[in-house]
């Protein structure tokens, strides 16, 4: 296809197209962090504070791809769940124990755990992919509190005065050693934040956010956004599915609380207090929110509550922020004077503007 | 009409007529175009500038009529396979890029095209060189004012290497000073050898821009010639 511009190009590219490398220090930082964490944790108390705050982390990253797509789910927690029983249906049907398999038990639990959450994620992706985003909110929101309806009637079929508890699944725990939990979840927090940060940076990734915009926009661009916006469904919940499975196997139990609304409402609560950084922001508040809950034994009431109230504070505050393509990735300005490229001030009067 | 004669027209309306309900936006238009010109659409609001560039991009089949572009029949195509085929389209509305960096806006239009990364990297330098954007390549969308915002627009369309650009109304709302910021751009666009259709409701406002032009009132083109004899008919 013969193009017309560039026969006649006006100046060669004048600009430097890497990266400001700040934007990779805080992806490198939040890796850093947990992984540091878990070198340094000696008790058993610690270490499974720092494991579920890992495995909060990653959930809560996964939820930036929808986030940078203009989705704003409030029913994330149905791939995050959907993986967690996946993982407990797997091994209970096949009566695997962490050590069978040659000791890849753990690797099969959280491949079917990867692969509900994909499931569940397109399942959302598909009924919202014509949706605006109020709501897409909604019907997320939706199909999450029928999973939790689903998931404590399978478990207990007379539902009147069954507590919580009382609906939990257990499944064979793993590893053994809390130690071990923290570095897995340290890991597996570390390698979430660095996929999806390189993702959504990548050229898929710009394709994913022009997905975010105007349809007939990203149409005229020569993209499928709706189809784009299905994608970013199923690659957030397959990490959400992974963080199920991590959960599972980590606390040795299943129950119907992984659909609640404490688990849906954490991660845009927690995307929203980690502020603009589109990666780094979002996991690192994510992991501190999981780690001083788990920490200071928060009642998931009481988070609920907070969670709510940071969510009607932002939505007072600018709607459109919470519920459309919310985050942004603000480079801090170079620090040495002169650089054009963040010389606002003078752009600015170039510009008029 | 023939807007300038000549070559073999890059793009060609045969009687063209679009229906919707009880309405003809468009009725029996007939434009060729050809390559390397710039074609001002003038007239009033809801005279049929916007749903001509909609028939051309694909947004809107026509009831009558082809499209033609290239020498291939182009009529009833998808807007992405007009767009595959060299087609940019800009909005009246420009885009909303609250937290996405400059270059990344613009090399979406180039990712879109199907151009490899470092194709992608060249057309973003075109881009911001013919719209002048290079100061503001870190920043974010939500920092650009009016015009910066119409700079933009016109960058993803020169980044998207297109055959044929269609603008719609470039310049609506913009103050004097800032018109002549774009309508600077539009004549470096143009000098790049892009084929241009511009849409406006001045045809004086697009006189340094566009030498042929052609004047549209309740869907029918009821005037062509030079923007200048436009505005005087």
């Amino acid at each position: 296809m013969s193009t017309a511009v560039g026969a006649h190009a006006p100046s060669p590219p004048s600009w430097d197209s890497r990266r400001p490398l700040s934007q990779w220090w805080a992806v490198a930082g939040w890796i850093a962090v947990p992984l540091l964490a878990a070198a340094l944790s000696r008790d058993r108390f610690t270490s499974s504070t720092l494991a579920a705050a890992g495995v909060q982390g990653l959930f809560a990253v996964s939820w930036v791809l929808l986030a940078a797509t203009g989705q704003p789910s409030l029913g994330h927690a149905l791939p995050y769940g959907a993986g967690a029983y996946a993982a407990a249906f797997v091994a209970r049907r096949g009566g695997l124990h962490p050590g069978d398999l040659g000791g890849l038990v753990p690797v099969v639990l959280t491949v079917a755990a990867a692969l509900a959450g994909a499931s569940f994620g397109a399942l959302q992706g598909r009924l919202t992919r014509r949706l605006s985003p109020v709501f897409l909110a909604a019907v997320t929101l939706g199909t999450v509190e029928a999973a939790h309806s689903l998931a404590t009637m399978w478990t207990a079929p007379v539902m009147r005065g069954v507590a919580e508890a009382d609906t939990a699944i257990p499944v064979a725990a793993f590893p053994n050693d809390d130690r071990a939990a923290v570095w897995i979840a340290a890991a597996a927090f570390g390698a979430g934040v660095l996929v999806v940060a390189a993702l959504v940076h990548s050229r898929t990734g710009v394709a994913l956010r022009t997905s975010a915009g105007d349809e007939r926009e990203a149409e005229a661009l020569g993209f499928d956004a709706p189809r784009l916006r299905l994608a970013a469904f199923v690659a957030a919940g397959t990490i959400a599915g992974v963080a199920g499975a991590l959960a599972a196997q980590f606390t040795g139990r299943v129950s119907p609380a992984l659909f609640s609304w404490h688990t849906s409402l954490f991660v845009p609560a927690a995307a929203l207090i980690g502020g603009p950084g589109l990666v780094a922001g979002p996991a690192a508040a994510a992991y501190g929110i999981g780690a001083l809950a788990q920490f200071f034994d928060i009642p998931a009431g009481v988070q609920v509550i907070a969670f709510a109230a940071v969510l009607a504070a932002a939505a007072l505050r600018d709607p459109q922020h919470l519920l459309g393509p919310a985050f942004s990735w603000n480079p801090r300005p170079a620090r040495s004077a002169g650089d054009p490229r963040h010389d606002r001030s003078r752009s600015t009067r170039r510009n008029g503007a | 009409m023939n807007a300038g004669g000549g070559d073999a027209p890059l793009l060609r309306l045969d009687g063209i007529s679009v229906r919707a309900g009880n309405a003809w936006p468009l009725r029996e238009i007939t434009v060729e175009v050809p390559p390397g010109e710039a074609l001002g659409v003038f007239g009033p609001r809801g005279s049929g500038k916007t749903a001509l560039l909609d028939v051309i991009s694909g947004f809107l089949r026509p009831e009558r009529g082809r499209v033609v572009l290239d020498g291939e029949d182009i009529t009833g195509w998808s807007v992405r396979r007009v767009a595959r085929a060299g087609v940019a389209r800009s909005f009246q509305t420009p885009p909303f890029l609250d937290g996405t960096m400059i270059h990344e806006a613009i090399s979406a239009a180039a990712i879109g095209r199907g151009l490899c990364a470092r194709a992608t990297r060249e057309a973003v330098g075109r881009a911001l060189a013919i719209t002048g954007l290079e100061a503001r390549v870190y920043d974010t969308g939500a920092t650009l004012g009016p015009a910066e915002q119409r700079l933009l627009t016109l960058a993803r369309v020169a980044a998207a290497a297109p055959k044929l650009a269609l603008l719609d109304e470039p310049l609506a709302g913009l103050a004097p000073e800032a018109a002549g910021l774009v309508v600077s751009a539009l004549r470096r666009l143009d000098e790049t050898g892009v084929t241009l259709i511009v849409t406006a409701h001045d045809p004086a406002s697009l006189r340094a821009v566009c030498a042929y032009a052609v004047l549209m009132r309740g869907g029918r083109i009821v005037g062509t010639g030079r923007p200048a004899e436009i505005r005087r008919a």
